[in-house]
């Protein structure tokens, strides 16, 4: 019995945390925009551009995701997507800090990280600013095109 | 006796505020004295605007599209008399506002990177929020979520199903500073 419940132990910390991962901190900084709160998708892509998934979704109200487009092309605004990750919007000046371990194989294939970002009444910047995972790349910013002044990863 | 003067102040100006952000509604016409769209949009173009889509806001018809010039415009017309209530126009990265009741101002300064394109200019506004509005006059706010241009239902909530997160990929936490 004992085997078996540190079995099952193993097993849930392997699906919580992928082997051969590192731990990863991604620092959105956004603008001194003067306007409402940003909505900010941060997601990941293969080197395909296809979709692989969610890291933070800020802002609650799913009326608005749709505006975080190219995140919600991707999804579908599927809420299930986002389900324990989701926290306010965030002001203007102000930056997200996001900590997530990524498995090592997502370095240095053409894995990117996205920032959708969207302010009322303001504009909607689907990948506002994009990243690429490399072994190198970390400590890095990335300048971006709308509302984020900088998307960083460090480890 | 100055606390007490700031105080007041303070009072006065957080009561105004609430004042303007409760605000009077734009427009206030019963449904049956509404136009159709299509007569909307034939006074828009009339007065030399190219109509991109017209929604409902704040119980207006409220017109997107450009003026003869090029540039983005939004217009609110009362949906009954289509007198103007409201414009606001984009020129160069000035925002110009004007109101039936205040005359025309510069309203703000947009951020030199903020973009011309109509896509990229798809505000929050042009939405209803129902936490604002209480439900009033929610039968013509809320154009965005519940039906599209031509009227016909959409569903409300987002119903799309997201790929499954790559396993390669932990579990996050984010913090705000």
């Amino acid at each position: 019995m004992i085997r078996s419940t540190t079995a099952l132990g193993l097993t849930l910390a392997a699906l919580a945390s992928p082997a051969a991962a590192r731990e990863v901190t991604i620092t959105t900084d956004l603008k001194n925009y003067s306007g409402e709160g940003a909505y900010l998708a941060v997601y990941v892509t293969d080197a395909d551009g296809a979709y692989q998934g969610t890291l933070w979704l800020a802002g609650k109200k799913a009326k608005y995701w749709r505006h975080l487009s190219d995140w919600y092309r991707a999804t579908g605004g599927d809420s299930a997507a986002v389900d324990g990750i989701t926290g306010a919007s965030v002001g203007s000046g102000r930056s997200l800090t996001v900590t997530v371990d990524l498995a090592d194989a997502l370095f240095d294939a053409g894995y990117q990280i996205h920032v959708d970002a969207s302010v009322e009444d303001m504009a909607d910047r689907p990948s506002d600013a994009v990243i690429e995972l490399t072994s190198d790349g970390a400590g890095q910013p990335v300048s971006g095109k709308g509302f984020v002044k900088t998307l960083q990863y460090d480890m | 006796m100055k606390r007490f003067v700031t105080v007041l102040f303070l009072g006065g100006t957080l009561l105004v505020g609430a004042v303007a952000l409760a605000g009077p509604r734009d427009c206030t016409r019963p449904m049956a004295d509404w136009q159709p769209r299509e007569v909307v949009a034939a006074k828009a173009e009339e007065m030399g605007l190219t109509v991109a889509r017209i929604r409902t806001d704040d119980g207006c018809y409220k017109v997107y599209g450009r003026d003869a010039e090029g540039r983005r415009v939004e217009v609110e017309f009362d949906p009954a008399t289509l007198e103007v209530v409201e414009y606001e126009y984009h020129d160069g990265h000035r925002e110009i506002r004007g109101d039936r009741e205040h005359g025309e101002r510069d309203f703000r300064i947009l951020p030199r990177w903020f973009g011309d394109d109509d896509e990229a200019y798809r505000s929050f506004e042009d939405e209803d929020d129902d936490d604002d509005d209480e439900g009033y006059y929610s039968e013509h706010d809320d154009d965005e979520e519940d039906d599209d241009d031509d009227g016909t239902l959409l569903p409300t909530a987002p119903t799309g199903t997201a790929p499954p997160t790559n396993p390669l990929i932990g579990t996050p936490s984010a913090t705000t500073n």
